[in-house]
Parts: structure tokens; C-alpha cells; sequence
């Protein structure tokens, strides 16, 4: 069933999800529906079968959103890379369980990605939008060295409100050269 | 959409497209390709008049963007612009070009006026934005005319026939529309 697409090391690895992933991301999503609703749009109403059908639909050969983080053989988060269609830039998105949060994992699954993306896939750009109202996702596209490139106003909107979206990115050459 | 045709004086007209105006796109399109090249990234996939009948078709039976608009001038197409928005309805990004010999006599920044009417009235966007080319002085002006504040410069982001160009991210909020001045 698993079917390996990075082996990141240290027991922390990407793969591609199936459907019979959606029973082990819906338990998390339903402890972390709180957590996860002010940033993912699909957090407030999402059920197992709506996330199996976003598995099914999303899921091929070819698309690299989205992956599953898979830590010790256990599924905890996802993370993906979505392509422009003409221009074959990517722009990540990604969230973990919060047991898992914290250590680093999704910054070294988006750190492999990205390396993936820009030597493998051969694209030009990758981009990371986030809301200025959270924090620990910035703090990731900081520590994989993306830079902020401008802060778009108003552009998200949660219960909190309209936030500022600050929007960072990374070109292949930066990449070879750090 | 009710305000659309929209009258742009002087002739000219802001209307969604048919199929009927596959002929005249397409030869309008055809014609432009050099002007358009550098910093369009649809050009390139749009070689041959069936490519413009599969980009038409698809923005003619869309109902939820009005990503094809064209502006008419004395009848005749003059060049592109849309609007499309998110699925929560927050953000807009508009676009456009216009035929070389028509350039200059402020149509595009009519057009452009009457999208932003439509999009933050009729479907009550929250912002809109508008990107272009850094290097591409006269699509610039455009943001910058209509009170447009510049947010940031994406390195890279569109690809154009001099390969990747980095462009300038414009927005404007729907409480700062119509400028008051």
C-alpha cells in the first residue's frame, strides 16, 4: 500500500497517499480540527469520506500534492507541491498533526521537496504563501531559506478576520548556491 | 452579470465572449504574437485557431469567472481582459492585453475600471489584484493609475518567450475603490 516517493532519512520519509489513508488523516484532523481550521479551508467540514474523495481525486502519478509525512512507518501530516500548468513553478503547502509538531519534520520534508523539485522536476521557482497570524508556518519557510518577496494585503481570511499574507520564495539558482 | 456590455465611450465596448468571436480572437491574437510573446505564458500554447477554440470554449461555458472579456472597438476586437476569483469569493486577479494599434487611448484602464465595479459590487470581493511584468512599463501603469498599491516583487513568477521575468504584485482593497480623489 505504501508506496515511497523521498526517503528523507532518519526514519522520515514522503510518500504517495491512497485512499485507505483518509481513516488515519481524518483521526488527526478531528483532534486538530481547532488547530487546523483557521488555515486550511477544508478543516472545518471535513469528514473521512470528503478526505478520501480529495485523496482520489488528487492523488496520480504525475502531481506531487499531495504526500504523506510518514514518521517511524506512521502516517502524521501531508505536505505538497502544486505546478503551474504553464510556467511548471510550484508553491508548497503543508500541515502535521500536533503531536508531531515541533520537531522539525515538516521542514525537513519541505527542505527535500523542494531539492526534489528543483533537480529533479527542473522548475525555476517555488513559492509559500502564509498568513502573518502564523507564526510557526512562517518560521518553516524561514528555515528553509525561502525569501519573503511581499506581504499581501488582507488576502486570508478566518474567524480572526482579514491577515496580511506574507509571501515567500526560492529559484533553483539560490538553491545550488547555499 | 448585469453591467456587462459595458460602454467604454468613444466606440468601444467591454462584453463577455461567444463562440462567435472565435474568427476575429484568434486573427487579433494571431497578428499580436510578437507584442505578446515576451510576457504572455498562454502564447505559446496558443498556436493554432483550435487552441483558441478550446480556450474560448472553456472560458465561454464558465459561469463562476469572467476570465473572457473582450473589448470591442466600432464592432471589432481589440483586445483581452477577465476576472477571476477564488471559491470563497475574497480574491480577484484581473488581466489583459490590447492590439498594438490600439493602444494608448485608455481602453484597457476603462475596461479594467468597469471589471473592478463588477467584482467588488456584484460579487463582493474583498481585494483584487493585478500583476505585471516588472519590466513591462505600460501594463504597470495601469495599477498604479487606478490606486493600486504595489505589495511586492515576485521573482521568476510567469514565463515569457526571454524566458522567466519577475513580476510586480498589485492589490486594491474593496474600501479603497473608487478612489475617493
Amino acid at each position: 500500500m505504501s508506496r515511497p516517493f523521498l526517503d528523507v532519512g532518519d526514519n522520515l520519509e514522503l510518500r504517495r497517499l491512497d485512499p485507505p489513508d483518509a481513516e488515519v488523516l481524518q483521526v488527526i484532523i478531528e483532534a486538530d480540527r481547532d488547530r487546523l481550521r483557521p488555515w486550511m479551508f477544508w478543516a472545518e467540514s471535513s469528514t473521512v469520506d470528503s478526505t478520501r474523495a480529495f485523496i482520489e481525486k488528487a492523488v496520480t502519478d504525475e502531481r506531487l500534492d499531495p504526500l504523506g509525512i510518514v514518521v517511524d512507518g506512521e502516517l502524521v501530516g501531508v505536505v505538497g507541491a502544486d505546478a503551474d500548468a504553464i510556467t511548471g513553478n510550484y508553491s508548497l503547502g503543508y500541515w502535521i498533526g500536533s503531536s508531531y509538531e515541533g520537531r522539525g519534520y515538516v521542514t525537513r520534508a519541505c527542505s527535500a521537496l523542494i531539492d526534489h523539485l528543483f533537480s529533479v522536476a527542473g522548475c525555476h521557482r517555488v513559492s509559500l504563501a502564509v498568513s502573518v497570524e502564523n507564526p510557526r508556518s512562517r518560521a518553516i519557510a524561514e528555515r528553509l531559506g525561502l525569501q519573503q518577496e511581499g506581504l499581501l494585503r488582507e488576502a486570508h481570511l478566518n474567524d480572526l478576520g482579514y491577515q496580511d499574507v506574507a509571501l515567500y520564495g526560492i529559484l533553483a539558482q539560490e538553491r545550488r548556491a547555499s | 452579470m448585469s453591467p456587462l456590455p459595458a460602454d467604454l465611450g468613444e466606440g468601444a465596448i467591454v462584453r463577455r465572449l461567444t463562440m462567435d468571436d472565435l474568427p476575429e480572437v484568434w486573427a487579433t491574437v494571431d497578428a499580436s504574437r510578437d507584442r505578446l510573446e515576451p510576457w504572455m505564458p498562454w502564447i505559446d500554447g496558443t498556436r493554432t485557431i483550435e487552441d483558441q477554440r478550446q480556450w474560448l470554449e472553456s472560458v465561454v461555458r464558465d459561469e463562476v469567472s469572467l476570465d473572457g472579456c473582450g473589448i470591442f472597438v466600432d464592432g471589432r476586437y481589440a483586445g483581452g481582459v477577465g476576472l477571476r476569483w477564488d471559491p470563497f469569493g475574497i480574491k480577484g486577479e484581473i488581466g489583459y492585453w490590447i492590439s498594438a494599434e490600439l493602444e494608448g487611448r485608455g481602453l484597457v484602464t476603462r475596461a479594467v475600471r468597469v471589471l473592478l465595479d463588477i467584482g467588488f459590487r456584484e460579487i463582493g470581493l474583498h481585494r483584487i489584484e493585478i500583476r505585471a511584468g516588472v519590466d513591462n512599463v505600460r501594463s504597470r501603469a495601469i495599477p498604479e493609475r487606478l490606486g493600486f498599491t504595489r505589495e511586492g516583487v515576485e521573482r521568476g513568477r510567469e514565463r515569457g518567450s526571454n524566458g522567466f521575468y519577475d513580476t510586480v504584485a498589485y492589490s486594491i482593497l474593496e474600501d479603497e475603490w473608487p478612489p475617493s480623489a
